[in-house]
């Protein structure tokens, strides 16, 4: 069976479904008739309404139902008065849906009435359950489905219940059709102008101003220190209503501008205030003419002047603006002379349309002219306004590309025509009715009333705070990186310099105690060997440090002495150098202690023999010296080799050389007991014996204090 | 005193710069000195006598090795023994300036380039050790000058034309740069540096597609992370952001450790409303540099376009308060403060916007009237 109630449900709901059904079945249109009939009847078998309000239904709680009932039957009766009354029908129609939430015509009632209230924005909550709970409670289920979702701006669904009830709809059905095909125009509208939001902050001008009546058409004074606008509330507690809507006749109020905050409202009272419609309908440009609108003669403009602190009578303005239709709306140029208002008279272009009039300020008026297709279209144009500056004209309509109900345009005056009107936008429009635009003489705000969801109440008077195209933010970039000098040379040096100094060498360096490595005084003689002469002796300075510059082709001996320290002995042979060089000797003084011993540097020998040469005299003659100036100095002589040849042959050779030296120091007068000797051949090398350099070095006859 | 010649030997005895380090007594700059000790008659050996000059230039020599090593005080030490032999030494001045440039002296190295410049006005190397001497000092104008004299004596040093080039990028005087460049390229084809400056030349006289050519020919040469930098800027601002993006990247493929290439890279993407790609970026190169006030200012942008004006205006705050003279910051809170219906406060930002140089600011104060 719930195939078949699908199916059926299918049929009912879709247009396309049910013409192919009633060509395939060759129906006639009495027979369609019935169908439709049997088909609701059975599709509604199963959910009825949902959870049905019946006795059955509630055997428990027998009270709370029939206090149910008596909601809904209240609640009814507002629904019967139309949507004027929807929202006094709401209260009830909750009090039952919290006893049975689950009735689908109670939850339509609900999501429909509050589409006409101020808590549109929770209507798709009702209808959506409702549509649920029973697909066909309404016929115009999926309309009011749409609506909500259209007010609460959920385009694409709300475009999508629309099509769902267009698909219901049958072709005879021409309003309806136009009505909802408009509705989702509406949406796509909707959609377009809320992906490009316009810059504007919107501010409820809060409880001084709105309150939970409808509060709308404000006029603002050009220095915006005064508002004037018109509201239900009831002025004083004897406030008539107007039965057709429930609401109390509109009456003008003031509020007046301290330091940003709106003072509470007051009636303007009488003269303007009457006991039926006072409505406003603009200001003058020094604030001291209002234009009110009263329902008299199907609806006409008076104007008022404020005088000596108190506005005038109003006065029913001339033939050419009121007419036998409704006029609603004027506004006036700056200089008095040029007028624009809102008629519906016989000629238009339907509905409300925009007319302009010029005064010659003596009384006589010219014909009033329509605006044209431009600016007027089938649908209701009103809430005309000329900015200060004449330029602009700002007015409401239900038409043009309009994102539902009435929304605000603009059009400017473009060498003497009005150009196409643009919608002000989206969030300053909205789905639902926005309307009455004025502006005070700075444009940097516009005040205007809407239905928008968050007011206080029915219709609000909002203001609206231009900030003008968006500012270009400033994005910040670190900036360009330049490569810098750190791979640019940053200097340029000059080349050495060639020095004239001939075949020669600097001898330099310090002469320290080998101990306390504290610079010591001391002299330094220079030998030629190979000629067996002192060339020369000098001193270090106070810090120990020499420089000496040696001509090329000489041996030379160098000895540096200091007192109470062992004299040390260096060669340096120059006999093949040819070039300039620079020579190092940092040279350390052994104390005169036991133990203490140096290498004899200028002692030579004949080759492998023990002969001692002549160039041997000038470093003998300093160990005499030495010996005879510390006569209790007793020394040993030891004689080294490289490792060339046999260790026996090289120990023989050492000892040899080693008592060569002793038989040299007996000879001259040195007592043999304090002499020692001892060969050590190729041992205690003093560097490698891997190189030449490093052979002559161990190739050596030291000199060691044993007493003293 | 049997001497056919007489012997003299030179003694020369260590300054008293080097007492005290062992090792520098090997150094020794040469010093002709008084306390020789004559001997007695010896007439068979010639010694040579070192004059003051030889001496010098012994000295010179000496400092000139030292430098090449890097021994600077050594070397310090020679070139002050070879002016103290010649005071008219040229080239020991330059070498003295040199290496007291080295030392970061730079106003005894410019006492020592003036004083070489004096002894020879056509020396083009101490001409080049005054700019740098000036550059490093921050008188750009003398260095200008100085480095004028080395190319006008010689017109093929590339290195001084990149310098002068340098010295104008950097007071803004981008079109002489940008010529000075391209003379230094002129003398050294590849030379990276100079590309790429002149890149940046190019680029803030708004020819982005000539930066990017000059970046993509500094590349070819050395594949560097802050060409590539450079690189996404120039085609940032040409509109190619693709390509912008591709080159912060490799930038920061080359140098994963580059705020700045992550902030720039973020600014594309805020461009192209890839808002989270770029709050991603900036919150890079905030988390390596902490003390970067356009990266937080421009994730405030970020916040800004999500609409989340607190946490925007927290990243504006703490830009200015890193840079308290940042101007875009102040115009960008200024806007932020707008949208949080502050308006004195955001004209008082507005205000310091332009105060700061923000041409635009200008504009937004008209609103505040």
């Amino acid at each position: 069976m719930e195939w078949l109630r699908q199916m059926i449900i299918l049929l009912i709901a879709n247009k396309d479904m049910r013409y192919k059904f009633h060509k395939a079945f060759k129906v006639n249109k009495v027979g369609r008739l019935l169908l439709t009939l049997c088909f609701l009847c059975f599709a509604t078998l199963g959910w009825g309404q949902g959870k049905e309000f019946i006795k059955k239904n509630f055997k428990e709680n027998r009270k709370g139902f029939k206090k149910a009932m008596d909601s809904i039957k209240k609640g009814d009766i507002y629904y019967a008065m139309g949507p004027h009354y929807y929202r006094y029908a709401i209260s009830y129609y909750i009090s039952a849906e919290k006893f049975n939430p689950d009735n689908a015509m109670l939850n339509y009632k609900i999501g429909k009435c509050m589409i006409y209230s101020s808590m549109k924005g929770q209507a798709s909550i009702y209808l959506g359950k409702a549509i649920k709970l029973n697909p066909i409670v309404a016929n115009d289920a999926h309309y009011y489905m749409g609506r909500a979702l259209h007010l609460s701006q959920h385009w694409d669904s709300a475009k999508g219940e629309y099509n769902t009830y267009l698909q219901s709809l049958t072709p005879e059905q021409t309003e309806a059709i136009a009505d909802v095909r408009r509705k989702i125009t509406e949406c796509d509208n909707g959609k377009a102008l809320s992906q490009s939001p316009v810059r504007v902050f919107i501010d409820n001008l809060g409880m001084s101003v709105n309150t939970k009546y409808p509060e709308y058409r404000p006029l603002i004074s050009a220095d915006e220190s005064e508002l004037v606008y018109t509201s239900r509330m009831p002025a004083t507690s004897k406030a008539k209503v107007d039965e057709k809507d429930g609401e109390t006749y509109e009456d003008v109020f003031v509020s007046y501008n301290k330091n940003g905050v709106w003072s509470t409202s007051v009636s303007l009272g009488a003269p303007v205030d009457t006991k039926s419609h006072d409505a406003t309908v603009g200001l003058s440009a020094d604030g001291q003419t209002l234009y009110i609108y009263r329902t008299n003669q199907g609806g006409d403009i008076y104007q008022t002047h404020f005088a000596n602190n108190v506005w005038s009578q109003p006065v029913r303005m001339n033939e050419k603006i009121n007419s036998v239709g409704k006029e609603s709306a004027i506004t006036v140029s700056a200089d008095g002379k040029v007028f624009y208002f809102v008629s519906d008279r016989a000629g238009g272009y339907g509905m409300g349309d925009i007319y302009k009039i010029i005064s010659d300020g003596n009384g006589g008026w010219s014909e009033p002219q329509n605006l044209g297709p431009t600016i007027n279209t089938q649908y209701d144009e009103t809430g005309v306004f000329l900015s200060p500056d004449g330029n602009t004209l700002y007015f409401s309509s239900t038409g043009h590309n309009t994102m539902g109900g009435y929304d605000i345009f603009k059009t400017t005056l473009v060498n003497g025509q009005w150009s196409a009107p643009e919608n002000l936008g989206f969030p300053i429009n909205t789905p639902d009715d926005d309307v009455f635009f004025v502006m005070p003489s700075n444009k940097k705000h516009g005040y205007y009333s809407s239905a928008q969801m968050g007011g206080n109440g029915d219709m609000d008077i909002f203001m609206i705070t231009f900030l003008g195209p968006e500012k270009p933010v400033a994005i910040s970039n670190s900036p360009g990186l330049l490569a810098g000098t750190a791979n640019i040379p940053d200097v340029m040096m000059s080349s050495a310099v060639t020095v004239a100094t001939g075949n020669k060498a600097l001898l330099r360096g310090i002469v320290v105690d080998s101990e306390t490595h504290k610079p010591l005084l001391a002299t330094i003689e220079l030998t030629d060997n190979k000629k067996n002469k002192v060339i020369a002796d000098f001193s270090t300075d106070s810090t120990g440090k020499y420089v000496v510059s040696l001509s090329s082709g000489i041996n030379y001996g160098i000895a540096v002495k200091a007192d109470n320290y062992l004299f040390y002995s260096a060669n340096i042979d120059l006999t093949d150098s040819s070039h300039y060089r620079e020579i190092e000797k940092n040279i350390a003084l052994q104390p005169l202690n036991v133990g203490s011993h140096i290498a004899l540097r200028n002692i030579f020998f004949d080759f492998n023999k023990s002969t001692l040469r002549k160039e041997s005299n000038p470093e003998l003659q300093r160990v005499i010296d030495l010996l005879k100036k510390y006569p209790k100095m007793t020394i040993e002589l030891s004689g080294y080799t490289d490792n060339k040849g046999t260790q026996a042959y090289n120990l023989k050779l050492s000892a040899a050389r080693a008592k060569s030296v002793v038989t040299y120091l007996k000879t001259h007068g040195i007592d043999a007991k304090r002499l020692t000797s001892k060969g050590y051949g190729s041992d205690n090398p003093v560097a490698t014996n891997a190189t030449d350099d490093g052979r002559q070095q161990n190739r050596r006859t030291e000199f060691k204090i044993t007493g003293k | 005193m049997k001497s056919k010649t007489i012997l003299i030997l030179s003694l020369f005895i260590s300054a008293s710069a080097i007492i005290g380090q062992t090792k520098s007594a090997t150094k020794a700059p040469a010093n002709k000195t008084s306390s020789v000790k004559k001997s007695g008659a010896h007439d068979t050996v010639k010694t040579i006598q070192v004059s003051p000059d030889q001496s010098s230039k012994i000295s010179f020599n000496n400092g000139l090795n030292d430098f090449a090593k890097g021994n600077y005080p050594y070397a310090l030490a020679n070139f002050n023994q070879a002016i103290n032999g010649n005071p008219k030494f040229e080239p020991a001045y330059l070498g003295r300036g040199n290496t007291r440039l080295r030392q970061k002296d730079y106003k005894g190295a410019s006492e020592d380039y003036s004083m070489a410049l004096k002894l020879d006005s056509n020396d083009e190397k101490a001409w080049y050790g005054y700019g740098q001497a000036q550059t490093s000092l921050g008188n750009n104008d003398h260095a200008i000058s100085a480095f004028r004299h080395v190319v006008k004596r010689n017109s093929n040093n590339g290195d001084a034309w990149y310098c002068l080039g340098e010295l104008l990028a950097k007071t803004g005087n981008y079109k002489d740069a940008q010529a000075d460049f391209s003379l230094a390229i002129s003398s050294k084809a590849s030379f990276t540096e100079a590309y790429n400056d002149r890149g940046v030349c190019n680029y803030e006289l708004g020819n982005y597609k000539a930066a990017a050519d000059d970046y993509r020919q500094a590349i070819t040469f050395s594949k560097t992370p802050e060409a590539y930098n450079n690189l996404g800027n120039a085609e940032y601002k040409s509109g190619d952001n693709d390509g912008a993006i591709g080159a912060f990247t490799e930038a920061i493929m080359l140098k994963p450790q580059f705020p700045d290439a992550y902030n720039n890279r973020g600014t594309v993407y805020l461009d192209k409303k890839s808002y989270p790609d770029a709050i991603n970026d900036f919150n890079k190169a905030i988390s390596m540099d902490s003390a970067n006030a356009y990266a937080y200012c421009n994730r405030a942008l970020v916040e800004y376009k999500m609409n989340d004006y607190i946490k925007a205006k927290a990243d504006c705050d703490k830009a200015i308060q890193l840079n308290p003279q940042y101007g875009n910051a102040y115009l960008n809170r200024g806007i932020i403060e707008e949208m949080m219906r502050n308006a004195k406060d955001a004209c008082a930002d507005w205000q310091k916007a332009a105060l700061y140089g923000v041409a635009k600011a200008n504009d937004y104060i008209t609103d505040c009237k």
